[in-house]
């Protein structure tokens, strides 16, 4: 390919700006007819209209018809973020002929109106500034050709629970082939430990054993127990995944007839019973376990505590199959897959860290999932609900609720959504079986939303369970180790105290607490309760913000096995879709390097995340672009010491262009923003739609990924006399572009010991760092940042503007210019 | 002084109200906001804790003056969303409240009265006077019988 810089073409610029109204979203505070007839005056723009709603079908073809009548060759559209609406009017462009890459928008809307709600005249004038930044980009926008990359005909679906299970068999029935990743020696997950299931008091195991065999012997499912996935490369349809198989011990042989575990001499608690029974050192984690296959415990069997030396050999001599091999050995295996579906799940909240209620010291204190196994017929004690210090039948049993959920303290502050019909069905299954048992509810609010929800809560209401408003306060043991519960009934206004034999603490699900560990493969972000965040919680709810990855399940959110199941089929359907079309467009947001300014010095390599820059120290040449590693990022753009690179959508030129722009008029009294895509833009889009308030006076600017923010922005801004600048990126860590972000930790940390060294106030850039989930963070950030403006004074600004000159390199004008000369 | 929720207590309310469902209670209040009795004073009745003390086992609801306070008018008993006889559950707690000795000494008297003269209240000699003006038989000349009505009224 042509390794030159696209020049700007030297074409008659005609631009159409198109100011929504959004109903009254955007227009019940920006007056938006004097932005567009602000808009009108500005250099290159042929016609600026304002329209209710742009996103409509009449908006959208007066934007088609004007491209026809007006010839233009730019469209600007200022109405909501370009992360809802970007795709609708690139196609609108498409539709009309012109190439969709010429399209800009500014967001007037999350990031203007509906933050200064009270400030008719501080949003307009804002507004008008963002169209002003937004209409100076599209000058420098070019057409691009989006490349179009193959899909692989196959999907990972990381997390054999119920959900993993569902999706893994919808893809397989639809002809897929899928890789099904469970770090637990069998699939099935939560459900599998559950008694019985709400609403309907299924057996929880039964309904789910059948869907686990099938998962385990459909021809296009690849199981992987035992295994994580350790490695994740690529991009959207084509994915290389590492997984990382522990050694089992036991080959397909195995029968499951259990002689093996018979005379295994070595014991320890069993995971699957949560430590109230026991298992061996070889062992089946339950009956209904798929693969059927035992499996030995490497931290427990004598052989391998003694390194190898064969101290005990019973189960090889039980094993009638000889199907214990002790050299088994861990594996790497290598995939190609198009699509990955998280399905991780979540994990219970543990009250011992805090003994809640007594727990851990009181010994007939327990949790909810305990109880499951308690009352589980092939549980440790046989279906029986056995109080643990005596094994005798409780006659009073108390459940509190909102262990760990719905607190500041301990745990989490969410509801955890299947708590209280968990307990419901809980007191109905002790009533099924012991009906003189007298139980109590402790609870704040019940909550039975759900279909047939409502039925069974009365259902137990009929029964006798009682429910009493208020969480206990303390828990109290008696020398017959009952336990006496005071708590306020908020229904009575008396504090009241309760005997019971069982307490039963309603614990919360909270994220697994491994959930780093495949965050970090695919660079997730994370909603503010810690889950994995969706790409939109109405319109996009199974979708990440990442191409080609879904979830399902509870890794999104508490969850319940229905709407576990649905999310799974829906996530199934959504890579099922991508995959089904064969191919897909990428955003052509790679760079450009313009060979004549390349002087071959590698910064660029060195710091690309994706290795997508070929360079050889050797050679010390003009580095080669491996367009299909290449994310797009910008941080090689950022780097290069020559601007020699050009990224083929953000230009350095746009991005001077948007700042020039928004510091011709009372620069000193404005915030620029630098914000990138997936993160601190989408938490300051998401502060817009929480409407949490800030001053009007900081902009942004959107690149996509803070690495590609160059200093030289910065200084060019304090040059322009800008109040204040803030970077801003995701979190450390959680960048979307590997660790992209690090290069802006260490750019901005260089740029302040430069703004010392010149007498410059370096509090005047701050660089912050922002999820998608941190819109008040983002809000209270812009207001502190204000405060500190108000302290700045014009001359200090001014003093400082000249100092700048002397870190810059090249002023952007003469920049501009000599590239004018050389084309 | 925390009040002591008793399940032995809930068993034997539950048992003398067998026909009389009230653990549906939602604890919505809307007996308590159409109560005439609420509305001339919270303190005097509030149909809605009684229940909730009977529901969850709390034996002073026996003791509490509020229960000898309600009109019977049955107007909770109309409104109510989960279909709750308040009003029957009050007859049935006072008379268990009788039984075990918890009733307020008035009422105690005046079933004594009744037992005694076959009136709610005594036989003054200015109610002798009155009868005898009006030409009625002299009190309780079927103590009996009355007595009988009684017993069938109650069955």
């Amino acid at each position: 390919m042509a390794q030159k810089a696209q020049k700007p073409e030297k074409e008659d610029l005609r631009i159409g700006v198109y100011v929504c109204h959004c109903g009254l979203n955007i227009a019940g505070s920006v007056d938006c007819k004097r932005v567009a007839e602000y808009a009108a005056t500005l250099p290159g723009v042929v016609i600026a209209r304002d329209n209710r709603y742009t996103c409509s079908d009449p908006g959208q073809e007066l934007i088609k018809n004007d491209i026809k009548e007006f010839n233009l060759n730019r469209v600007v559209i200022a109405s909501c973020s370009p992360r809802l609406h970007e795709p609708t009017f690139r196609k609108t462009l498409e539709e009309a002929g012109l190439n969709p890459y010429l399209l800009e928008m500014a967001n007037i809307r999350e990031h203007c109106s509906w933050v200064h709600l009270h400030d008719r005249e501080g949003a307009t004038r804002k507004a008008m500034d963002l169209v002003k930044m937004a209409v100076a980009r599209a000058r420098y926008l070019q057409p691009q050709v989006e490349p179009t990359v193959p899909i692989k005909q196959a999907a990972l679906v990381i997390g054999g629970g119920v959900a993993g299970i569902q999706a893994a068999l919808d893809l397989a029935d639809t002809g897929y082939q899928v890789y099904l990743v469970e770090k637990e020696p069998s699939i099935g997950g939560r459900m599998a430990q559950i008694d019985k299931t709400f609403p309907t008091m299924d057996c929880s195991i039964c309904i789910l054993a059948p869907k686990m065999a099938e998962a385990g012997r459909h021809p296009n499912i690849t199981l992987y127990t035992n295994a994580r996935v350790k490695e994740v490369t690529g991009f959207i349809g084509n994915y290389t995944v590492t997984v990382h198989q522990k050694a089992r011990y036991v080959t397909a042989e195995c029968t499951a007839c259990g002689d093996c575990a018979k005379v295994c001499p070595q014991t320890a608690p069993n995971e699957f019973d949560v430590g109230l029974a026991t298992r061996k050192a070889i062992y089946i984690p339950f009956p209904q376990a798929v693969p059927a296959r035992y499996i030995i415990d490497p931290d427990l069997c004598l052989n391998f505590i003694h390194q190898g030396v064969m101290v005990c050999e019973e189960c090889t001599r039980a094993c009638e199959k000889k199907a214990i091999d002790f050299t088994d050995q861990d594996r790497d295996i290598v995939l190609e897959v198009g699509t990955i579906i998280v399905a991780t799940g979540m994990d219970v909240y543990n009250p011992y860290e805090n003994h809640d209620y007594g727990y851990g010291i009181f010994p007939n204190v327990i949790t909810s999932l305990e109880f499951e196994r308690l009352i589980n017929a092939a549980g440790p004690s046989g279906g029986h609900l056995l109080r643990p210090s005596d094994r005798k039948i409780p006659k009073t049993v108390a459940f509190i609720q909102c262990v760990g959920s719905r607190s500041e303290r301990n745990g989490a502050p969410y509801c955890s959504n299947v708590c209280c019909m968990n307990t419901v069905k809980d007191a109905l299954l002790i009533k099924e079986h012991w009906p003189e048992v007298d139980i109590y509810v402790f609870y704040q609010d019940i909550r039975a939303f759900g279909k047939g929800f409502e039925a069974l809560y009365k259902r137990s209401l009929e029964e006798g369970v009682v429910y009493i408003r208020g969480l206990p306060s303390r828990v109290e043991e008696t020398r017959n180790r009952n336990l006496v519960i005071y708590a306020e009934d908020t229904l009575l206004g008396e504090e009241v105290a309760l005997e019971a034999d069982l307490v039963v603490l309603s614990v919360g699900l909270i994220p697994r607490r491994d959930r780093d560990e495949v965050q970090k493969l695919v660079a997730l972000s994370l909603s503010e309760d810690g889950f994995y965040l969706e790409a939109h919680p109405k319109l996009r709810p199974v979708d990440t913000a990442i191409g080609g990855v879904f979830l399902a399940g509870a890794a999104e959110g508490p969850k319940d096995i229905k709407d576990s199941v649905t999310q799974a089929s829906a996530a199934a359907a959504r890579a099922g879709i991508l995959m089904a079309r064969g191919e897909v467009k990428v955003e052509a947001l790679t760079p450009v390097i313009d060979e004549d300014l390349c002087i071959g010095c590698g910064s660029c390599a060195r710091v690309c995340p994706y290795h997508a820059l070929a360079w050889s120290k050797e050679e010390r040449g003009v580095p080669r672009l491996i367009e299909a590693s290449c994310a797009g990022c910008g941080t090689c753009s950022a780097e290069c010491p020559t601007d020699a690179i050009t990224m083929r959508h953000f230009p350095d030129a746009s991005i001077y262009a948007q700042i020039q722009a928004l510091t011709e008029e009372n620069p000193e009294e404005k915030i620029l923003v630098f914000a990138c895509n997936w993160c601190s833009y989408a938490g300051a889009d998401l502060a817009g739609v929480s409407r949490i308030q800030y001053p009007a006076n900081a902009r942004l600017i959107r690149t996509m990924c803070s690495g590609r923010i160059d200093m030289d922005f910065v200084l060019y801004a304090l040059q322009r006399r800008i109040g204040m600048v803030l970077v801003s990126g995701c979190h450390l860590g959680d960048c979307h572009y590997i660790n992209a972000n690090e290069n802006t930790l260490r750019r901005v940390k260089n740029l302040w010991i430069k703004l010392e060294r010149q007498g410059i106030d370096k509090n005047r850039v701050q660089l912050a760092w922002f999820s998608a989930a941190e819109g008040a963070q983002f809000a209270a950030k812009i207001r502190e940042m204000a405060e500190y403006l108000k302290t700045l004074s014009r001359e200090q600004i001014e003093r400082e503007a000249e100092r700048v000159l002397k870190l810059r390199r090249r002023k952007p004008e003469e920049k501009l210019l000599s590239r004018a000369l050389q084309a | 002084m925390a009040v002591r929720i008793d399940p032995e207590f809930r068993r034997l309310v539950r048992e003398r109200l067998r026909d009389l469902d009230f653990n549906q209670c939602y604890q919505c209040g809307k007996c308590a906001a159409s109560c005439p009795v609420f509305h001339r004073s919270p303190e005097l009745l509030n149909p809605r804790k009684i229940i909730h003390m009977a529901a969850i086992g709390v034996r002073e609801v026996l003791t509490q003056p509020p229960l000898w306070r309600c009109t019977t008018c049955y107007e909770c008993v109309e409104q109510c969303p989960q279909t709750v006889n308040f009003v029957d559950l009050v007859v049935a707690l006072r008379n268990l409240a009788y039984e075990m000795g918890m009733a307020p000494r008035g009422v105690q008297e005046e079933v004594e009265t009744v037992l005694k003269q076959g009136f709610v209240y005594p036989l003054t000699g200015r109610i002798r006077q009155v009868r005898q003006r009006l030409g009625l038989p002299p009190a309780a000349s079927d103590l009996e019988g009355v007595l009988q009505t009684l017993r069938e009224v109650a069955s």
